[in-house]
């Protein structure tokens, strides 16, 4: 398989390392994350390095999806902000939108003008996702959406959300699941964000009372619903697609600094590093070749990226685990609230890597049932 | 228990690479079919299909076949746990095509005692040693020699042997340059690597069909979440060394960064191969424990195979070298 960059990809990556060093911007003391990360989004997209594997006419760069991987590692490589992860949202659009639908949303969802939300789990349909109730009955016009939604990211600072609604009989499983997007200033929702063990509100729940959408804000047919979201949950699953990539590259530069000479004479700091090392390489070593085998064979991700998530969630969570444990005191004594319980806070984080986006049991199933065909 | 099947993959071969694997995949499974414990007609249809060869020298010196070629070929042979020292063969064309030299007859390596790399100074053992090989190719101090072996031993990996040197020696060239001594060191990682996922993947993809024939409680064992879950981790840990090994060989092709990448592959190679192994074995249960079945021939060819040219935790300090080193000159 040719991994290799090309001179324009080389080029790239130096104009991107320029350009980092000079307009990365930090969170203000005040500033909740999700602002900030769509402060960093907008000021990312000023510079044309968001969408690079979108296509052209939606504001995208229309450049092979490996530049999504040089993205990804030189942010984490100087530890600048995360890397913008809902483009993994727009895909479904690609697919099952109208070109009405592709030219209204995708250029402000790029440009992070309108920041998106996913509306899937519900309280009684997590790793269930299939047993979802929210209703979307019809009107004249359009639907009338009732229901709840819950672990929604950022939902608070949201535009607008992709909405899984059950259009059809309740309790069909797969079938009569619809997708909308719903413009999150609509009469009717109410946002609770919800305080995450980390002390910050990322999740949030959701509450539908009767939310009126005109039938042009539905995504593909009536009952398309569920590839629809399974697309979109495949693309989440890839560790460049949501920019993890650069979020552990970032740590763990970090995390070697931290440790200092450490590294050097203590045995065991050095055995647990070297294998957080491989285990990095070998994250980004797959996330390229996935993303060279859909460059080369054009295809839509599908079950295997279930691998995806399985190595991104085990990078993630040793990682943390081992800072903490490396880091002992300096890490645990600050108070909650101190800046210094940084290392702490992403610790509990990563503690949801094998709960969010299909929990390490749900990706086992998919490998075992979808992709080696053992029996259901 | 059929030898065609295989874990599914979404990593594509190219033509030639399809049409190469077929070739090493039926060789594979006339040595799983037949061999039984004597594979000189399987060292005999691989010297056929030139693949004893591979990195020997073409006109102009370059390898006659790529890394990433190599690397099917060791993959698809240790599917089956061949006994035919191939890549012992394919270790010794790399050291005398970088040092500029050409075998009269085919030869291993010569390791130092605890395998972890090619010995200095023309002592040690030989390991991939089995018949029809009687040479070994070692480094003593700047030269490359040929040495003779004495007769070969078995090891707890049933398909491979070492030996020792016999006392016969001659030179055969300058020994190579440090730079190609470095790619020599990435090259035996690569095929090492690739070796483990052979043999790993071949079983685990046997132990994959076993469950969804084995019948207990009424039903495939395969449909059991225990099982189900063990096989998802395992074939997760298939597809990421596979990731590994394909991008070590294309380091290797491109001239790119040979060390790192075939570092992380041997490192993660090691430790997962053997774990890869393990979860098969559990899968089929206590078939697994006879001597008769052939899991217990792949659990010991990973588990020597882990060791040489360095464990999973020598290559991943070496790797943390690298990396240190990066970070004190700055990025090249």
């Amino acid at each position: 398989m040719d991994l290799s960059e090309s001179p324009e990809l080389v080029a790239f990556r130096d104009g991107l390392r320029k350009w980092l060093r000079d307009n990365v911007i930090e969170q203000g003391a005040d500033e909740p994350r999700g602002l900030f990360l769509k402060r960093w989004h907008q000021v990312l997209f000023a510079g044309g390095w968001v969408g690079l594997s979108w296509p052209t006419e939606y504001g995208g760069r229309g450049l092979s999806n490996v530049y999504d991987v040089a993205l990804n590692e030189e942010i984490g490589a100087l530890g600048a902000p995360d890397a913008p992860r809902i483009g993994y949202m727009g895909r479904a659009f690609l697919q099952w939108g109208t070109q009405e639908q592709r030219d209204r949303y995708l250029p402000r969802l790029l440009s992070g003008e309108d920041y998106w939300c996913q509306g899937f789990s519900e309280p009684n349909a997590g790793s269930d996702l299939a047993n979802l109730s929210t209703r979307a009955e019809r009107t004249g016009t359009g639907y009338r959406i009732t229901g709840q939604k819950v672990w929604t990211s950022y939902a608070e600072y949201c535009d607008f959300c992709i909405l899984l609604a059950r259009t059809g009989e309740s309790g069909g499983r797969h079938k009569g699941v619809s997708a909308f997007v719903v413009p999150m200033r609509s009469p009717g929702i109410e946002v609770r964000p919800i305080v995450a063990t980390t002390g910050e509100s990322e999740f949030c729940e959701m509450f539908f009372d009767g939310v009126e959408v005109p039938e042009e804000n539905r995504l593909g047919a009536e009952g398309d619903g569920w590839p629809i979201a399974m697309m979109t949950v495949a693309y989440e699953r890839g560790a460049a697609d949501v920019g993890y990539l650069s979020k552990f590259g970032a740590a763990l530069g970090e995390l070697r600094t931290l440790l200092g000479d450490r590294l050097r004479t203590d045995a065991a700091v050095r055995r647990r590093v070297a294998d957080l090392e491989v285990r990095f390489r070998i994250l980004t070593t797959h996330v390229r070749r996935r993303l060279a085998e859909r460059d080369l064979a054009d295809t839509l991700p599908g079950p295997e990226m279930s691998v995806d998530k399985i190595l991104m969630t085990e990078v993630d969570q040793a990682l943390h685990r081992a800072a903490i444990d490396l880091l002992g005191a300096s890490a645990v004594l600050p108070a909650e609230s101190d800046a210094a319980g940084e290392w702490m806070r992403r610790y509990l984080y990563s503690r949801a890597a094998s709960i969010y986006g299909g929990s390490e049991q749900i990706q086992l199933n998919l490998l075992a049932q979808r992709v080696l065909g053992l029996p259901r | 228990m059929s030898a065609a099947t295989l874990v599914p993959t979404t990593a594509p071969d190219t033509e030639e690479e399809a049409d190469l694997r077929a070739t090493a995949r039926d060789i594979a499974r006339r040595c799983r079919d037949t061999a039984g414990e004597d594979h000189s007609g399987c060292w005999s249809a691989l010297d056929g299909a030139g693949f004893t060869q591979l990195r020997e020298a073409d006109e102009d010196g370059s390898p006659l076949a790529t890394a990433t070629m190599t690397a099917i070929v060791v993959e698809e042979l240790a599917g089956a746990v061949c006994g035919a020292p191939l890549v012992g063969a394919l270790l010794a064309g790399e050291l005398a095509r970088l040092a500029g030299a050409s075998l009269d007859a085919p030869a291993t390596v010569l390791l130092t005692e605890d395998l972890a790399g090619l010995t200095v100074d023309g002592t040690g053992l030989a390991w991939d040693a089995g018949p029809p090989l009687r040479h070994a190719l070692a480094l003593s101090g700047h030269d490359l020699l040929v040495v003779d072996l004495g007769d070969p031993t078995g090891t707890q990996d049933l398909s491979r042997s070492v030996a020792r040197p016999s006392g016969g020696t001659r030179r055969l060239a300058a020994g190579p340059s440090a730079d190609a001594l470095g790619r020599f060191g990435s090259f035996a990682r690569l095929l090492l690597a690739a070796d483990l996922l052979g043999t790993a993947g071949r079983l685990f993809a046997d132990a994959v069909e076993y469950a969804k024939q084995r019948i207990q409680f009424g039903v495939p064992i395969g449909s059991f979440q225990a099982v189900q879950h063990l096989c998802g981790r395992a074939y997760a840990e298939v597809e990421a060394l596979r990731s590994a090994v394909i991008t070590a060989a294309w380091a290797l092709d491109a001239h790119a960064e040979h060390r790192e990448t075939s570092l992380v592959a041997k490192s993660y190679a090691a430790r997962t191969g053997v774990e890869i192994v393990e979860h098969a074995v559990q899968v089929f249960g206590g078939v697994a424990i006879t001597w008769e079945f052939p899991a217990h021939r792949h659990l010991r060819r990973a588990l020597l195979d882990a060791e040489v040219f360095g464990g999973a935790e020598a290559t991943a300090d070496a790797l943390l070298a690298l990396v240190d080193q990066e970070a004190t000159d700055g990025p090249e």
